[in-house]
């Protein structure tokens, strides 16, 4: 037990492992099994069905769905794991090795029991672990097998007759009568679960047991049963109880015994299980053929011919160990050819099981351990029975016996007792023993089992042979002094009569009986008389009767006319017969008889019936022969020969011969008539023990057919709901279709169709020929042969006359075949052939889409022609604009010079201006059509910076505040909510939107009015929403302006005044809205004021952004700086490297080198434009700084004269600076260098330079205007 | 290095330490790494080696170096010596040359410049 508790903590090995036996009918009750099954039980499963060999089988699949525990086909060498289902392969035999299955091919010859097989190696394998159940099925398959997991007290579940589809599984297993359980496959499943959990506590609970309940289960089964089962080996009887507790449903023993004590019949049954005993015939069957040959042959040839042989077999169970003994005699006697008297005790202290075997029937799976020979010679087949013949049969005496209560049997010369010492203590076993002693005679031999032995009694019982455990008794031999138990005559179920001995009588005083001495005293002085019955039997005599009753020889009888003297018979028989016939005393006389040889005398004879006390006839009759003296009363007849009586008697008997020799004619033809029967019935035999194997064939044939069957309605029912599917999903699609075959003849349509094209029903099979079609348009009988010669799908758009319009498709209907025929050496050994089998025509109603199509397309052509339209338009403004523009800039231009001359006259003065102010204003307007057009034309992208989100609202406030108050306006701004982030803002298209908006409220305003800004800020996801509002007290927008007002040149205009402006600022302001991705908003009320709501989103910088905004923006100087490329002259390398160092701190990349030569070469080497600068050492070996400076200006590159040459000196002369400047250089600093001179000085070159070039561009564009 | 008081020993010599470093923007490191490249290149023996065999281009190239280099490193006192030393080698080049007249180690601007380059040795090597 510790052992499989230390096994359990392996995580997938099964705790157990249950073997499911099934055949015809089993598929049915395996579903139910495993719906039920929990699918954490621990256990392993494995299912043996009786499958067709060459049928592939679903079953894994099948029952895979009725369970979530993986359903696997068994293969060799597998490993069982807890929680999984096996299934048997076909063909094959199935064992299990320690956790390991095994699969063997079986014998197709043969009837093969695979249940039984696998049962077997469980019982092996898993031994009280092991589980074996068995469901419905034909046959006797497992019958068998339960007997050994019964053995190694495994636990035996079988589905009830009554729930199974056949039944003979079932009911072969429950005749074994050693079930445990028996129920239908959902409460099967339900047990499992219940086991699953039993087991996993089982030891807990066994040690749970002690001495004081175990007792009290002792004296329950002593009170029900009278056995004592004190001494019975308490392991047996705990792992009994171990099995009842599962059974039962009781957790463990205390409850058990409560249950014992209240249900007698379970301990019945407890009792029964106790001393159930497992037994076969010729088990270990090397040690019977070791007994045949050594013990009983032994015993055939010693000893007299006629001496009994006596053999007792105790706890014999169910008989067969006895059958067997008694065949083994009965062979050995035909051997050896002695014929010998047998006689066989057989006892059990089980009464059913004696029962059983005295009726000598037993079921046809003990073919498995008789051999054919001795089944034909030893038993008669009735019906799947056999019975134990005749002549076998009585040869045993089976009784019901307790070995140790009941006084044993004497003078034996074999005792087999296999399997009962292991039941027994210790202490029951020398009881045993001691009990052998007596009965066994000297040289009596002993037969034990595998497991058993005579231990410390080798003096009383020497070893014959000791691997198959026979012993040969020695009568002088000692028995060691052992206790004994009591004898307890008291729970004998019977009282004993009781027996008269001699001893007994001569301890009493002498006291006869006066019916005993008066009988002595009649005999003495009666004539002799016989009391015969009705059937003429003798009864009791009287007197002398040995002269006239004589022994016959041959057969004893009673029968008075065979006992009587010859010469008395007729005189006899005369006298009774006469006597009964008149109901009293006949008397006859004289009647001669020849007693003594050679002195005849005639005696008398007298019958007379008998009555009883109350003078009523009884059966008997008293017939007395009277010798000598007579002195007769009554009805006395001379009894006389006479010679006509003895011809007639002559003659009688003669017809008697005569007809005893025609009898003795009929029989002997009888007996040939007999003897050819025989014969006949010797063939009738024969021909039905084939019809039996050919049955039990049929019978296999048909579970397996059975089995087949049931797979295939199962595939049956899955195609009929697919077919169910296919047949909705059709009906309730919108398209059409129409299935014909190759003569075009409608084979199926759906409903759709029928509604379109009045099909009816009728119409499958009718041809497509004789159908209208409602499409005028198509040749449709056409088509459906165009496709059925390409084989290539058509599609047609066609209207039908109804008005609707309908895509069709005709369609090849193929069915697909695999061909295995080309089986060349080709690559494609195997090719899928499509064949032709008919179209599949489909309508789609596409009415809705051409119509929409059409729609579509003329919606596409009028955009198409807006777009053009418009941008001509635009063209044409930007064009017109831009013609505009420059012409006005001279206007402009002019009018200004002219206005800067002095001489002017006020008139002139102030028609200038007014032209002034008219060409600014048209200038605007231009400016503005010219941004319109552009904002129209997606020529406007924004371009974000980025920026503190606060700068850009406070600096349009600044300047909004200033022409507010010119204005006369009260003007306020706040800005609510800011963090004020950096953020990511298109700076030039926001501060136009909000001034457009800002100076159109001033405006609108009068004098003393109000303007408000605000801006409220929120922040989410990343990003700063800006909430810009700007309300005025102005005159408010009438509601006629409102609709069209963010349109491009609309004015709200009142009356005849004339406003100023474009009308293009709100239209603006919107597109600028949209592309920013804002929202712009009003609210308005005339007279009161209006407020604008502008909405836009903006990212919040990254870090990296804002650091890299704050280098751009922090200098300018060091924007100037960034990124340069300059070139460090300077021999001195201290110095050097403090000027390195300065020019990296400006992100300034510098390059050094130590002579002027050096500085030359380099600069030519990488090229124009490479270096932005050169900081050049004036006092340097090879070439000093000033002649380098003079032959890089004098070089003749593209930059060579202009790039800057930044002079280094320690000399503080102004001759030197001089000198410099002379060289060609462009500033000269003073060493030690001071980082603020050298980078000012840098930036000032830079600046310089970049002004240089842009001169130089804008004068070479100016000539190219020219 | 014990620069506190290498710093304070330059400063009573009279150099302008924190100058220095402002100049080489507040990279203490960088300047005490220059003052140790100045300390170990021992350009001063040249310009000994270059007077005593009246090589006086050689003589004012390296007085230069030195001077720029005491420049940059702010050790006045030393650049005010070399300066003087390179004025005389400058001016007096022609004249030099000529063999007019002579410049060598016992001139009075050297011994003066070789005195201060040994006290900035020791309060250097002190601090070391």
């Amino acid at each position: 037990m510790e052992k499989k508790m230390t096994k359990k903590g392996n995580s997938t090995q099964p705790n157990c492992v249950v073997g499911i036996g099934a055949s015809a009918g089993g598929l049915e009750a395996l579903q139910q099994l495993l719906t039920y099954l929990p699918s954490n039980t621990g256990m392993a499963f494995v299912i043996i069905q009786h499958l067709a060999p060459d049928h592939k089988s679903l079953l894994s699949e099948i029952l895979g769905k009725y369970t979530v525990m993986p359903v696997i086909e068994a293969a060799n060498g597998m490993r069982v794991q807890k929680n999984h289902i096996y299934m048997i392969p076909p063909k094959y035999n199935i064992e299990i090795e320690s956790d390991t299955l095994r699969l063997q091919e079986y014998d197709h010859s043969k009837i093969n029991h695979p249940v039984d097989i696998f049962f077997r190696s469980l019982a092996v394998a898993y031994e009280n672990r092991s589980i074996a159940v068995i469901l419905s099925g034909t046959g006797s398959d497992g019958t068998n097998g339960i007997r050994s997991i019964k053995e190694a007290n495994g636990l035996i579940i079988v589905q009830s007759p009554e729930s199974s589809k056949f039944d003979g599984m079932p009911r072969n297993a429950i005749s074994t009568g050693i079930v445990d359980m028996i129920r239908n496959p959902e409460n099967i499943a339900r047990e499992m679960a219940h086991i699953a959990s039993s087991i996993a506590d089982s030891s807990a609970r066994m040690q749970l047991s002690d001495n004081e309940l175990m007792s009290k289960v002792f004296s329950i089964l002593k009170q029900v049963t009278n056995i004592n089962y004190q001494y019975y080996k308490q392991t047996t009887i705990l792992r009994r109880i171990e099995r009842r507790l599962v059974v039962t449903h009781n957790t463990n023993l205390r409850e058990y015994v409560t249950y014992l004590s209240k249900n007698p019949d379970e301990a019945k049954v407890l009792a029964k299980e106790v001393l159930i005993g497992v037994t076969c015939f010729f088990r270990d069957p090397e040690y019977f053929d070791t007994l045949k040959e050594r013990v009983i042959k032994e015993l055939l040839r010693s000893g007299s011919k006629s001496e009994q042989i006596r053999v007792w077999v105790a706890g014999c169970s169910t008989g067969e160990e006895a059958y067997s003994i008694a065949i083994l005699f009965m062979e050995a006697m035909e051997e050896l050819n002695i014929r010998r008297d047998i006689k066989i005790f057989a006892t059990d202290l089980d009464g059913d099981a004696i029962n059983k075997a005295g009726r000598g029937v037993y079921g046809d799976n003990i073919i498995e351990d008789v051999s054919v020979s001795r089944l034909s010679r030893y038993f008669t087949r009735k019906g799947n029975k056999y019975v134990v013949r005749h002549d076998i049969r009585t040869m045993i005496i089976f009784a019901q016996h307790n070995v140790f209560q009941d006084p044993p049997f004497g003078k034996l010369d074999l005792i087999s007792c296999r399997n009962l010492l292991i039941y027994f203590q210790t202490v029951l076993q020398r009881n045993l023993f001691s009990i052998f002693h007596v009965a066994l005679k000297d040289k009596g031999y002993l037969f034990l089992g595998r497991s058993e032995s005579v231990f410390d009694y080798d003096d009383v019982y020497r070893v014959i042979s000791a691997n198959e455990k026979i012993f040969m008794h020695n009568a002088s031999g000692k028995l060691p002094v052992h206790e004994k138990i009591d004898y307890s005559m008291q729970t004998m179920d019977r009282a004993l009569e009781p027996v008269y001995s001699a001893a007994h009588e001569l301890n009493e005083d002498i006291q006869y009986k006066p019916s005993e001495l008066e009988t002595k005293v009649f005999e003495e002085f009666m004539p002799a008389c016989a009391l015969i019955d009705d059937n003429n039997e003798v009864w009791r005599t009287y007197g002398d009767i040995s002269l006239f009753l004589v022994v016959p020889v041959g057969m004893m009888t009673a029968d008075l006319y065979s006992l009587v003297r010859e010469d008395l018979k007729i005189a006899v028989s005369t006298v009774v017969r006469e006597s009964r016939l008149q109901g009293k005393k006949v008397i006859y006389d004289s009647i001669p008889v020849e007693i003594e040889a050679g002195h005849p005398e005639n005696i008398a004879l007298s019958a007379s019936p008998v009555l009883d006390r109350r003078g009523e006839r009884t059966d008997y009759t008293a017939v007395v022969f009277i010798r000598g003296i007579r002195n007769f009363e009554g009805d006395i007849r001379q009894y006389r020969i006479d010679s006509a009586a003895s011809q007639r008697i002559m003659n009688l008997e003669n017809e008697l011969k005569v007809a005893q020799e025609n009898l003795r004619q009929t029989v002997t033809e009888l007996e040939s008539v007999n003897a050819e029967l025989q014969a006949a019935n010797e063939e009738l035999l024969t021909a039905n023990e084939e019809l039996q194997s050919s049955n039990e064939e049929l019978q296999s044939v048909n579970e397996e057919l059975y089995t087949v069957n049931s797979e295939y309605q199962i595939k049956v029912n899955e195609l009929a709901a697919v077919n169910d599917d296919m047949a909705n999903f059709l009906s309730t699609t919108l398209v059409g279709i129409l299935m014909v075959d190759r003569n075009l003849n409608i084979r199926k349509f759906t409903e759709y169709i029928a509604t379109e094209f009045n099909i009816v029903d009728q119409d499958v099979g009718r041809s497509l020929r004789y159908l209208s079609f409602n499409f005028g348009t198509i040749d449709m009988i056409g088509l459906c042969k165009e496709v059925l010669e390409t084989m290539k799908p058509i599609e047609k758009h066609c209207a039908s006359v109804a008005g609707k319009t309908y895509l069709i498709r005709i369609a090849p209907y193929n069915i697909i075949e695999k061909n295995h025929e080309n089986q060349n050496l080709d690559s494609d050994a195997i090719t899928e052939q499509k064949k032709l089998k008919g179209l599949v025509l489909t309508f789609v109603d596409t009415t809705k889409q051409v119509d929409d199509q059409q729609q579509i397309e003329e919606m596409a052509k009028a955009l198409r022609q807006a777009v053009k339209s418009s941008q001509e338009k635009e063209t044409f403004l930007s064009h017109m604009s831009h013609d505009m523009r420059t012409p006005m800039t001279a206007i402009l231009g002019l009018t200004q010079l002219e206005l800067a001359k002095t001489d002017l006259t006020e008139d002139t003065r102030d028609s200038l201006s007014k032209i002034e102010i008219s060409s600014r204003y048209l200038m605007g307007l231009i400016d503005e059509i010219l941004e319109t057009s552009r904002i129209n034309a997606g020529k406007v992208v924004t371009l974000t910076t980025t920026v503190r989100e606060n700068t850009l609202c406070k600096d349009i406030s600044d300047i909004i505040s200033g022409q507010a108050k010119d204005a006369g306006l009260e003007f306020s701004f706040r800005i609510n909510g800011s963090q004020d982030h950096y953020v990511l803002m298109d700076t030039e298209h926001v501060e136009r939107i909000l001034l457009n908006l800002l100076s159109n409220a001033m405006k609108f305003t009068p004098a003393h009015g109000k303007v408000k800004f605000m801006v409220d800020v929120s922040y989410e996801n990343g990003q700063s929403i800006h909430t810009y509002r700007i309300a005025d007290t102005g005159k408010g927008i009438s509601p006629g302006f409102r609709n069209h007002m963010f349109l491009p040149f609309e004015q709200e205009t009142n009356g005849s005044e004339v406003r100023e402006g474009t009308g293009l600022g709100l239209y603006i302001c919107r597109s600028l809205v949209d592309l920013l991705g804002g929202t712009i908003s009003y609210t308005s009320e005339v007279g009161k004021g209006t407020e604008f709501v502008v909405t836009l989103k903006y990212d919040l910088a990254t870090e990296e952004q804002i650091r890299l905004q704050n280098r751009e923006t922090r200098n300018y100087e060091d924007q100037l700086l960034y990124g340069k490329n300059v070139l460090v002259a300077e021999d001195n390398h201290i110095n050097a490297e403090v000027i390195v160092k300065m020019l990296n701190t400006k992100g300034i990349h510098a390059e050094l080198v130590r002579d002027g030569q050096e500085v030359i070469e380099l600069f030519r080497s990488q090229g124009p434009y490479y270096y932005q600068a050169i900081l050049m050492d004036i006092m340097m070996p090879v070439k000093n700084g000033l002649q380098a400076t003079r032959e890089i200006r004098q070089m003749g590159t593209a930059d060579s004269a202009n790039v800057p040459i930044i002079g280094l000196t320690a000399d503080v002369e102004e001759e030197t600076e001089a000198r410099c400047y002379e060289a060609g250089m462009n500033a000269c600093i003073i060493k030690p260098i001071e980082a603020d001179k050298l980078f000012s000085a840098l930036a000032r070159e830079f600046e310089e330079k970049s002004m240089r070039i842009l001169a130089e561009n804008s004068f070479q564009e100016g000539v190219n205007d020219l | 290095m014990n620069t506190e008081s290498l710093y304070a020993g330059l400063e009573r010599e009279g150099c302008d330490v924190k100058g220095a470093i402002r100049r080489m923007l507040g990279d203490e490191a960088l300047y005490l790494h220059l003052l140790e490249a100045f300390y170990q290149e021992r350009t001063w023996e040249e310009l000994q080696k270059a007077l005593e065999r009246k090589d006086y281009e050689a003589a004012f190239q390296t007085a230069h170096l030195i001077k720029g280099s005491t420049a940059t490193l702010g050790l006045t006192s030393i650049y005010e010596a070399v300066s003087r030393i390179v004025e005389k080698l400058r001016s007096d080049s022609l004249a030099l040359m000529n063999g007019e007249i002579s410049m060598d180690v016992w001139d009075p601007d050297f011994q003066e410049f070789e005195s201060r380059i040994r006290r900035f040795m020791k309060i250097y090597e002190s601090c070391h």
